[in-house]
């Protein structure tokens, strides 16, 4: 009867209820699609909210974006894009069976990552410096040559760009900081190199993880940092 | 995937940010913004068939991802549809 032990050779045997290993493989790979299309939802209902405000209040939400640092959020996602490479590298040499490769890959891509966020806390913390941060009671002051746009002031509309774009980058913040936490555990057994075929199994879902991210944060650039007037 | 098709497909993302850039530096925002989601949409893409591996995923994967983005792409624009047809 198949275990879950490893064999004579040191490649695991399938779960019990799977035939084989391709087709537990191909299971873990069904069961992280299914999660991301959840999670694909929550980011979702995001984007639908700023679309429904980005057509409606068009002018001011544009003047708003360019209050956004394009420069940094461009490099953001250089780096974010070539975080993407090197988790790829990562788990193709995985697959390869290189120990030290995937190790050194498993660590660009967390310096990568970290990387990010640190550009990003900057970021964050320039637009609380010039008060544009309407998030727990902090002061918001946004001045607009814009006229109002019907019964709403500027400043509210503008308000409205901020809260969208803070719980989209803070959601997406939050999202970097669990897939570096499944990183750090990957780099640790990784490290250990015990059960090499199923660090290769598991990279593989959590290369998912870490894609997923940065298709989240295509359009989170698109969308709040390029629609400028 | 390979080393290869990964290191082409990291250049071409490259290549699509600094296009989406450059648009920004033209007059027509129809054209601007068009192009912004033609390179977002093209990246996104890329991601997903190389780095996410669909384009050697079987069948069953590529079902499920392409349902999630139709999903998605239902939620905004029957949203977008009811909200902006109301009097």
């Amino acid at each position: 009867m198949p275990t879950s032990n490893s064999g004579r050779s040191g490649e695991s045997r399938p779960e019990v209820q799977f035939d084989d290993m391709e087709q537990q493989r191909h299971a873990g790979l069904l069961g992280m699609w299914v999660f991301l299309l959840t999670e694909l939802l929550l980011f979702g209902a995001i984007f639908a909210s700023f679309a429904i405000l980005r057509v409606r209040h068009g002018a001011v939400f544009a003047e708003a974006a360019g209050h956004l640092d394009l420069s940094l959020a461009a490099v953001n996602t250089a780096l974010l894009l070539s975080s993407g490479l090197t988790m790829a590298l990562a788990e193709l040499s995985a697959g390869a069976r290189l120990r030290r490769a995937t190790i050194g890959w498993l660590q660009a891509t967390m310096a990568l990552g970290a990387l990010f966020l640190a550009i990003k806390g900057f970021e964050w913390y320039s637009e609380f410096r010039h008060q544009l941060m309407p998030v727990l009671g902090l002061p918001f002051h946004y001045s607009s040559a814009l006229a109002a746009p019907g019964e709403q002031p500027v400043a509210a509309v503008a308000e409205l760009f901020f809260n969208l774009y803070f719980i989209a980058t803070g959601l997406h913040a939050v999202h970097m900081l669990v897939g570096l936490g499944i990183l750090a555990v990957m780099l640790a057994l990784a490290r250990r190199w015990r059960r090499p075929d199923r660090i290769d199994r598991q990279l593989r879902i959590a290369g998912l993880y870490w894609a997923f991210i940065d298709v989240v944060w295509i359009f989170i650039f698109t969308c709040f940092y390029l629609l400028r007037a | 995937m390979t080393n290869r098709t990964a290191v082409l497909c990291w250049l071409g993302l490259l290549a699509l940010l600094a296009v989406t850039l450059l648009a920004g530096a033209l007059d027509s925002s129809a054209l601007r913004y068009s192009l912004h989601f033609l390179c977002a949409a093209a990246m996104a893409a890329l991601v997903m068939l190389v780095f996410m591996r669909l384009y050697t995923s079987s069948p069953l994967l590529r079902l499920v991802a392409v349902g999630g983005v139709m999903w998605i792409a239902l939620l905004i624009l029957l949203t977008l549809a009811d909200t902006l047809t109301r009097s």
